[in-house]
């Protein structure tokens, strides 16, 4: 046997040639789950997730400020939704002793953790002292992860609830 | 055998010689290729049973139409086939009933952990003592400002609570606020006085707060008297909520203090069930089709509310 490396004969050899089609498949399924990885990042809430990844320092600042406002919130949710059911959600905000904010703007955001492009959001109104509400409907079952944003002058409160819709 | 293994001469070889080193062609130990054959069909039993390729939007199912939410759901039936009976007979208990029968006041404690957890922790802390200055309600004390017994623990968490007290700040003056923030602080701590009675009284207060200052259940009023504050017992806090009032929507400063509804249909069943007994009929005769239209809000069910009232009236014992 002509042992060299310009011997063409082990590709015709079958086996040869179901390693290097696995070999094939193999990476272009890597290319393919990278390519929807980027299209559709799980779990990734931010789109600058990546710059906010390198902020850390200046977000680790930013939950000590929250906790030093001593504001409170609490989510008043139904407990049992479907797919597609419009239904309203409320949240209680309250700033330190139970005082009531003058809150700038509400925002509750819906991200769905394995899906980027299933995510929305919608502002709240204030309906009483310290509640604020909104009608949602989710347009896919499984977990979903509610982010509310309450912002005051430059100050801001953040808080999360993870919620699953039934089919 | 062994030792024509370890024998090159005696092993044939490939016919490859690279730099006057042969490949030997020793077979595979067969336990070895048993097991690599054993595995490759294992992967393609596999393959075929459970979902396992991906496809562009979704996988391939496998024969056993097998899913992770699925065997999910298969778990939680067992458990709840498991809890069944005691659930059944809870939801046919009175929360008097609970909590005199030992074995099933045991079950509902035991599952409201969760249930509490999951609703009211937020608010009144993991272990009902809330995080201090968050300005909710204490569940650990022995003061109820909507009352403690079953039915009105019960009443609150169906119904919801929003106390009320109107903002004074456009209706008092300096002096007077000065003064009714030292009664209040000496009320707590037995000093007061009669010129301090005298203004709380001439300025209302007793409408909400009562007559001896200790409150009025049906108005979730606070009790001045004693030592548990609903807010803070710091004077600038005192000051603050009587300028201010509470959820009085009149005043950006006012304070807050909402329970939320957590069932609508409860909180009507509750009332109609009350007022048939003040009318002394019988609360077996209501006919729930004229009293409930279908349509009612409800965050948790009949049950769920009956085991958190209980959980939550040995927190502080309830009255």
């Amino acid at each position: 046997m002509n042992i060299s490396q310009s011997n063409k004969e082990a590709l015709k050899n079958p086996w040869v040639l179901a390693i290097i089609l696995f070999v094939l498949t193999f990476v272009s399924m890597n290319a393919v789950f990278i390519y929807l990885a980027f299209q559709s990042p799980p779990s990734l809430v931010d789109k600058n997730f990546y710059e906010n990844g390198e902020n850390y320092e200046q977000i680790q600042k930013k939950i000590k400020q929250q906790k030093a406002l001593g504001w409170s919130g609490a989510f008043f949710i139904p407990t049992k939704t479907r797919v597609n059911q419009t239904q309203k959600y409320e949240v209680l905000l309250q700033g330190k002793n139970s005082t009531s904010l003058a809150l700038d703007s509400v925002m509750i955001k819906a991200y769905r953790p394995s899906d980027a492009k299933a995510d929305f959001s919608a502002s709240m109104t204030n309906s009483k002292p310290g509640m604020y509400e909104t009608e949602l409907s989710f347009n896919l079952p499984g977990t979903w992860d509610l982010v509310v944003e309450a912002v005051e002058g430059g100050k801001e409160f953040v808080m999360h609830k993870r919620i699953t819709i039934a089919p | 055998m062994a030792d024509k293994k370890s024998n090159p001469a005696q092993v044939e070889d490939t016919g490859h010689v690279w730099d006057g080193i042969r490949e030997l062609n020793n077979p595979c130990p067969r336990w070895w290729l048993n097991s690599l054959w054993l595995s490759g069909i294992m992967v393609i039993v596999y393959f075929i049973l459970y979902p396992s390729l991906p496809l562009v939007n979704d996988s391939t199912k496998g024969l056993l139409g097998w899913t992770q939410i699925k065997e999910y759901k298969e778990d939680l039936a067992k458990v709840e086939a498991i809890r069944a009976p005691s659930e059944t007979r809870l939801a046919a208990m009175s929360v008097e009933e609970i909590l005199a029968d030992a074995e099933m006041l045991n079950y509902a404690i035991g599952s409201s952990k969760v249930l509490y957890g999951d609703n009211c922790a937020a608010c009144h802390g993991t272990g009902g003592a809330p995080a201090e200055g968050a300005g909710y309600p204490n569940l650990t004390d022995d003061d109820w400002l909507f009352g403690g017994s079953l039915n009105d623990i019960q009443m609150s968490i169906a119904n919801g609570r929003a106390g009320t007290m109107m903002a004074h700040k456009d209706l008092l003056t300096e002096a007077e606020v000065d003064q009714l923030v030292k009664f209040v602080v000496d009320s707590a701590n037995g000093t007061a006085n009669e010129a301090g009675l005298a203004l709380f009284n001439a300025k209302g207060c007793f409408a909400c707060h009562g007559a001896d200052a200790k409150g009025i259940k049906a108005m979730g009023s606070a009790n001045l008297t004693d030592k548990i504050w609903r807010f803070s017992g710091d004077e600038e806090q005192i000051r603050h909520t009587i300028l201010h009032g509470v959820n009085d929507a009149s005043d950006p400063k006012t304070r807050i203090a909402v329970m939320p509804q957590w069932s609508e249909k409860l909180a009507i069943m509750l009332q109609v069930r009350a007022d048939a007994i003040a009318d002394d009929e019988d609360p077996n005769d209501i006919d729930w089709s004229d009293e409930l239209e279908g349509d009612e809000a409800e965050r948790l069910t009949e049950t769920d509310i009956k085991k958190l009232t209980v959980y939550v009236h040995q927190f502080g014992g309830g009255q």
